[in-house]
């Protein structure tokens, strides 16, 4: 069982730790809200989740959003990213990005990362994040939309300031 | 694809890489909080809980739900005795990890105009040393174990939980996080996406069969129900925002502890007592006492809280109604029952020290505090002890075993049950559906205001102009200005 377990924490916390992050932009409170998340999943038990990594990001999320709620700290993670010479997203791009995700309402944050970082259905977000189907994917993109205005606007700003 | 749709995707993958970028502090494995003993108990699933619920139409004041007396137990209890101990089946002996045995698991349904039974279902248990985890696995007995398994009659609310109110379909997620402080413990819900239920009958039948299943833990006395994140719930319009007992919730009249029935008599010799619910008449139960003497011996009622997680009688109940009688009962010892209200029963016999006669005490072990009446009848000698009944024919005064609610009539009604009336009178009237009274009476029970209710019965009848959907009321009017008292009302179909 404890194998099972740490084949699980092993795939999965790494993938958790960055999507809670990414929505929550507090590194404290995203190990916190991963390692719960595993605490309850153990409580679960394996045999009583199906899809166990929406699941863990669900349970993660409402986590991150509840501490979020008790003490809300801006933190400057965005500009401790390692540069990543990929020829395609610059570094800058992906600074913007993440920053213009933050701009986000929580609720977006969480759709998008569950659609795009973890690649879940339109039917598994509406279900898990309480949105009607059918409103999914205006949601999302209506996010979508605004992570790119946010980061034209980012883009605009250090073009002007070169 | 559409542009649009491609452009999303664009922006979508490049922020996916820009997550997959961040650099996170990777806690190994051996230093995470799963790999240690945790703390807090939770379940969660994933199922689909898509069927509906026939309709639950409990008629229960919402006044008094939220306003019912508290009284707290100070400090924290101890070992409990779970009612289920000695009977538990062996787990299914396989190598697969995470083994949860089933065990009979007791847990309450909400009745249709009825106060809510409790049964076993068969249902996992995680952790039966720790309360919270207890009182965990009795709320994941309800949502995903007792379909199939509940008692005639009854509906289970609780499986709607985490179904979309429109009707329910598709995944659902529940996570439940139970914490207990005094006699107090507190569940909190994470819902996705609702409690499921809806309306105020279906909301309160909820309310109530959760607060009877958390409250059944020895030692807690009252449940607070809270949404995630939040110091409350709202199940559908219903506000719950502070603990509850199980009085708060039960749909009945509140009583005051500590009532006493005192009643002389001579010695009843040899004593024999019987039981039975939902038999005479839906929700009520009753215990009997027959003596030998001619007349009722000498007896005393009491009600009393009970400290059910600290007592040395093996039997659930979070109060108890004390019966002596002046008299030595041949069956002694606990004998305990898988109904609610009534969970046990323990008689034991004592010796007066002023008489030198035997009496025997008789513990009634029940659910919670109900109302409860006491009379006595005649050959053979009986002492008879009635707990509860229809909550809408049960006041303070005046119980109304039949006709039961919802029966189908002709024009003429028996009418009986149990009063504490002014002068014996009890009235009784008949009200058509525009509320125009269309018949009335009087009758006599066979007692009036005294410790000791009276029993009636009569005939009411019904003009045969008049036909459909009635209301039987009967009361007793105050002496001192008329006005109805302890009236109760109860629906009919004349055809």
């Amino acid at each position: 069982m404890t194998d099972r377990w740490r084949e699980v924490y092993e795939r999965e916390y790494p993938r958790l730790v960055r999507a809670l992050l990414a929505i929550g932009r507090d590194p404290a409170a995203a190990e916190d809200a991963a390692q719960e998340a595993f605490v309850k999943a153990h409580k679960t038990g394996l045999d009583n989740i199906e899809r166990l990594p929406g699941w863990l990001l669900v349970v993660g999320t409402r986590e991150v959003f509840r501490k979020a709620k008790r003490a809300r700290r801006e933190t400057d993670l965005w500009a401790s990213l390692p540069p990543r010479d990929d020829g395609f997203d610059t570094t800058a791009d992906r600074v913007d990005l993440l920053a213009a995700l933050g701009e986000l309402p929580e609720r977006q944050r969480a759709v998008v990362v569950a659609r795009y970082f973890y690649g879940l259905s339109y039917d598994e977000i509406g279900d898990h994040f309480e949105i009607k189907s059918g409103t999914v994917g205006a949601t999302l993109h209506q996010a979508i939309e605004r992570l790119r205005q946010i980061q034209l606007a980012g883009r605009l700003a250090r073009g002007a300031m070169r | 694809m559409t542009d649009e749709r491609r452009d999303d995707e664009i922006i979508g993958r490049a922020l996916s890489r820009a997550i997959e970028t961040i650099e996170v502090n990777q806690t190994p494995y051996e230093r995470s909080r799963v790999a240690s003993a945790p703390a807090r108990r939770s379940i969660f699933t994933w199922s689909h809980l898509g069927f509906a619920v026939v309709g639950i139409l409990l008629a229960v004041g919402l006044g008094s739900w939220l306003t019912g007396p508290n009284e707290s137990q100070p400090g924290v209890a101890a070992s409990p005795t779970p009612a289920a101990a000695g009977s538990v089946p062996q787990p299914s002996a396989s190598a697969v990890a995470v083994q949860v045995p089933n065990v009979p698991t007791w847990v309450y349904f909400p009745r249709d105009g009825l106060p809510p039974v409790g049964t076993f279902v068969s249902a996992r248990q995680t952790d039966p040393t720790s309360r919270s985890a207890r009182i965990g696995d009795r709320i994941s007995a309800l949502l995903f174990n007792a379909r199939g398994q509940m008692p005639p009659g009854a509906t289970n609310p609780a499986a709607l939980i985490g179904t979309n109110a429109a009707g329910g379909s598709g995944q659902s997620s529940i996570a439940t996080t139970v914490t207990t402080q005094g006699d107090v413990a507190t569940v909190e819900f994470g819902l996705v996406p609702g409690w499921g239920v809806r309306g105020a009958a279906q909301s309160q039948a909820l309310l109530q069969q959760l607060v009877y299943t958390i409250t059944e833990e020895p030692g807690i006395n009252r449940a607070l129900i809270t949404e995630t994140g939040k110091a409350h719930a709202v199940i559908d319009q219903l506000v719950v925002d502070k603990p509850l007992s199980r009085e708060d919730v039960s749909g009945y009249v509140a009583v005051k502890i500590g009532d006493t029935v005192n009643q002389d008599g001579p010695a009843g010799g040899h004593l024999s007592n019987s039981t039975s619910t939902d038999k005479l008449s839906d929700g009520l139960t009753r215990f009997v006492v027959t003596a030998q003497s001619a007349q009722a011996p000498r007896f005393w009622v009491q009600a009393a809280k009970r400290d059910d997680a600290n007592t040395s009688t093996q039997s659930a109940g979070k109060y108890v109604l004390s019966v002596q009688v002046l008299g030595v009962e041949d069956k002694l010892g606990l004998e305990t029952f898988d109904s609610s209200p009534l969970r046990g029963i323990n008689a034991s016999v004592s010796v007066a020290t002023s008489t030198g006669l035997g009496v025997t005490t008789y513990e009634l072990f029940v659910d919670d505090l109900r109302p409860w009446r006491v009379f006595t009848l005649s050959s053979p000698t009986r002492i008879v002890i009635d707990i509860g009944g229809a909550p809408r024919a049960t006041s303070d005064s005046v119980a109304v075993y039949a006709p039961e609610a919802g029966q189908i009539t002709g024009q003429s009604v028996a009418v009986s049950g149990t009063a504490r009336a002014f002068e014996a009178t009890v009235s009784w009237r008949i009200k058509d559906s525009a509320g125009r009274v269309v018949a009335s009476g009087n009758t006599t029970a066979s007692l009036g205001t005294s410790a000791l209710w009276g029993t009636f019965q009569t005939a009411a009848t019904i003009p045969a102009s008049v036909s459909g959907n009635v209301t039987l009321e009967v009361y007793w009017a105050s002496p001192r200005d008329g006005a109805d008292m302890g009236l109760v009302a109860i629906p009919l179909t004349v055809r």
